[in-house]
């Protein structure tokens, strides 16, 4: 397996090394993530998964994926999350315990999950892509607007819907009790 | 691109319709908002409607979407349901008050995540179209600011939700991975090769999809959300949420598993009729402690949801009109169903069983609906209900799953009980709690005296709705 990393310039051992390397430390940090106790920490390491992502991105050749998430990912929603994480008073994640009662059948299903998929995994053969290292941006504002213009749409519907539940969920309420508008 | 567009002309006047709601309510003042929001969507509900029936145009829309006689079907049910669904709230101030535009745009677009999810057949559509028809329902479930039980509901859906997208997106990666296109007809060329291929990667995509799309069609082991939602919700939206399962999800399914998938050469079929008889029996044990009616309720939608993904594990055309005959029936029923339930919580100021005692006596009219919205259910004769439930088992019958059918069968007999203790409340108990409020307004009595007619009608006179299903369920292969 080690031999068929889509590098953009081929598949030398430098890339391959690369390549694991990055994903491995991605998901080093996405454990983190979790376990970590503190959220605001837990945000950092996030930033860590997200920019690492992006890393691997712009190692596949997907150069306008890479740098979007960088913008979007880490610029743009890390920021939000580590504003909220400031503004909002948690304290207690310390003394919270996190795993519960479930943890034995949680941990069962998700071995027996894990194993089904590394299993999946060995047992295929993948066809190589055939990566250019050429830029894709052109290629998918093409993309967006002509095949894929019905999905692009159809999800923009759905982002003003979540837009239009933060807008309703964060408005002041009038005593009333009917929702009215913030001041 | 001009001819797709053109395709999907009931979709397009729907969502236009949903933004000119959703602006509406930010630029008008409160005073006249309300009647002008639902006259809005009721009137962009009939014009897609219209367009349904006048101009059934048939084809491929952006590679991506089949507009068939079979997705119009459904489109028609979702359509119908959310008309229903408008008329139930038009009364309820919570959801017909200061944010009515709100309320109804997220309505419309839900509708047309539903809409597209009939004609998907593509997997990029599948996931947007799942989104945009969830995503509404989310906020929806938690209109109900000031209440705990619709905070608690919408929170456990929402996350629910979104892990099994998340569980689906990971399965949908497998899948094309292992395909090269995210085209179903990709898959069926992975499937139908003669040459014994190596699947295993598109079967654990398979088991990922179906945990994800399960979370959505109510089936046990992923149901665990269904009755703090369903609950919680303000009434009406407890009806609609049956909608986008009916006469979205399966219908995906039905298409994955009908026209590119076949589930026996995929050997999924015991699994499948695992799912059903978890689904229909836990959904119906569970049923009968309930003490609240919309409890009762959303446990008996997880029960009927086993009996309709029956149409499905029979995996043949007869399958596949039983379950059109039963997302029209259930969407009915359903709807109707809750429909008394909210009246009688407007009139006893609760939805306990308890607070259905002695409805007979004091208003006949919203019983009797209320027992016909029961037989049917319960599937007796001659309500629509009755005849889904025989399309599907006689599906089932032929092929070969006549074990399925006694499940099944012993699962009807379960809900009888259930159905039937409500029934005994209704005409023999007497009232314990005062009346609070005024009977049911004119817009609720129409929906469920609609509902209820619309039931007697084709299930007295189903050589109608036979045909009807007959040619459209031939759209497929």
């Amino acid at each position: 397996m080690e031999a068929r990393v889509p590098g953009p310039r081929g598949e030398g051992v430098m890339e391959a090394f690369a390549f694991y390397l990055m994903a491995a430390l991605a998901t080093a940090a996405a454990v983190l993530v979790v376990t970590e106790r503190q959220v605001f920490n837990a945000a950092l390491y996030l930033a860590a998964v997200l920019a690492l992502v992006a890393g691997l991105f712009g190692f596949l050749g997907a150069d306008f994926l890479a740098a979007a998430q960088v913008l979007l990912y880490v610029g743009g929603i890390l920021v939000l999350i580590v504003f909220a994480v400031m503004l909002s008073s948690v304290r207690d994640g310390r003394v919270r315990s996190q795993i519960n009662a479930q943890w034995l059948p949680a941990l069962a299903v998700s071995l027996a999950v894990a194993v089904a998929v590394v299993e999946a995994v060995r047992r295929s053969s993948f066809a190589a892509a055939d990566v250019q290292a050429a830029p894709t941006t052109g290629a998918l504002g093409m993309l967006l607007f002509n095949e894929m213009a019905l999905p692009f749409e159809a999800v923009s519907l759905a982002l003003l819907a979540a837009l239009v539940g933060a807008v309703f969920f964060s408005r002041k309420e009038r005593p009333d009790g009917a929702a009215g508008d913030a001041k | 691109m001009i001819e797709s567009a053109r395709l999907l002309k009931p979709e397009i006047i729907l969502a236009g319709a949903a933004l000119a709601l959703l602006a509406l309510d930010v630029s008008v003042g409160r005073g006249s908002l309300k009647r002008w929001a639902l006259a809005a969507a009721l009137a962009s509900l009939a014009a897609a409607l219209a367009c349904l029936l006048r101009f059934p145009d048939s084809g491929r829309a952006f590679g991506m979407l089949s507009i068939d006689e079979f997705s119009h079907f459904f489109k028609l049910v979702s359509v119908l349901g959310a008309g229903l669904v408008l008329l139930l709230a038009e009364d309820d101030d919570s959801l017909m008050g200061g944010s009515a535009g709100t309320f109804a745009g997220l309505v419309l677009l839900s509708t047309v995540g539903t809409m597209l999810l009939a004609s998907a057949e593509d997997f990029l559509i599948l996931f947007v179209a799942l989104e945009l028809t969830t995503i509404p329902l989310f906020i929806l479930a938690g209109f109900l600011r000031r209440d705990l039980r619709s905070n608690e509901g919408a929170i456990k859906f929402f996350l629910m939700g979104a892990f099994s997208t998340g569980l689906m997106l990971y399965g949908i990666s497998f899948l094309y991975g292992s395909a090269g296109s995210t085209h179903f007809q990709a898959l069926a060329s992975v499937w139908s090769a003669d040459v014994p291929a190596n699947r295993t990667l598109d079967l654990v995509g398979l088991f990922f999809l179906l945990a994800g799309l399960g979370f959505k069609l109510t089936l046990v082991p992923f149901h665990q959300w269904v009755p703090d939602a369903y609950e919680g919700a303000p009434t009406p939206i407890t009806a609609f949420f049956a909608v986008s399962r009916d006469a979205g999800v399966i219908v995906v399914m039905l298409r994955l598993f009908g026209e590119f998938v076949p589930i026996g050469r995929a050997g999924l079929t015991d699994l499948f009729a695992l799912l059903s008889v978890l689904t229909m029996t836990i959904g119906n044990l569970t049923a009968l402690r309930q003490e609240s009616l919309k409890r009762l309720l959303a446990y008996s939608s997880i029960a009927h949801a086993g009996t309709l993904f029956i149409g499905l594990v029979a995996a043949n055309p007869l399958g596949r009109e039983g379950v059109m005959v039963y997302a029209l029936a259930y969407t009915l029923m359903g709807i109707g169903a809750f429909a008394v339930v909210a009246a009688v919580a407007r009139i006893k100021g609760s939805d306990s069983l308890e607070a259905i005692e002695g409805l007979a006596g004091e208003h006949f009219g919203l019983a009797m609906l209320m027992l016909i919205f029961l037989l049917s259910l319960s599937g007796i004769p001659p309500f629509l209900g009755f005849l889904g439930k025989f399309y599907v088992f006689a599906a089932a019958i032929e092929a070969g799953l006549g074990w399925l059918v006694a499940i099944g069968l012993l699962n009807s007999v379960i809900s009888v009980y259930y159905y039937f203790r409500i029934v005994h409340k209704m005409f023999f108990r007497d009232s314990r709690i005062l009346s609070l409020a005024s009977p049911a307004n004119w817009s609720l009595r129409i929906a469920a005296g609609a509902s209820a007619a619309a039931l007697l009608i084709f299930g007295v006179f189903p050589h109608r709705i036979a045909s009807w299903v007959g040619q459209a369920s031939r759209a497929l292969q």
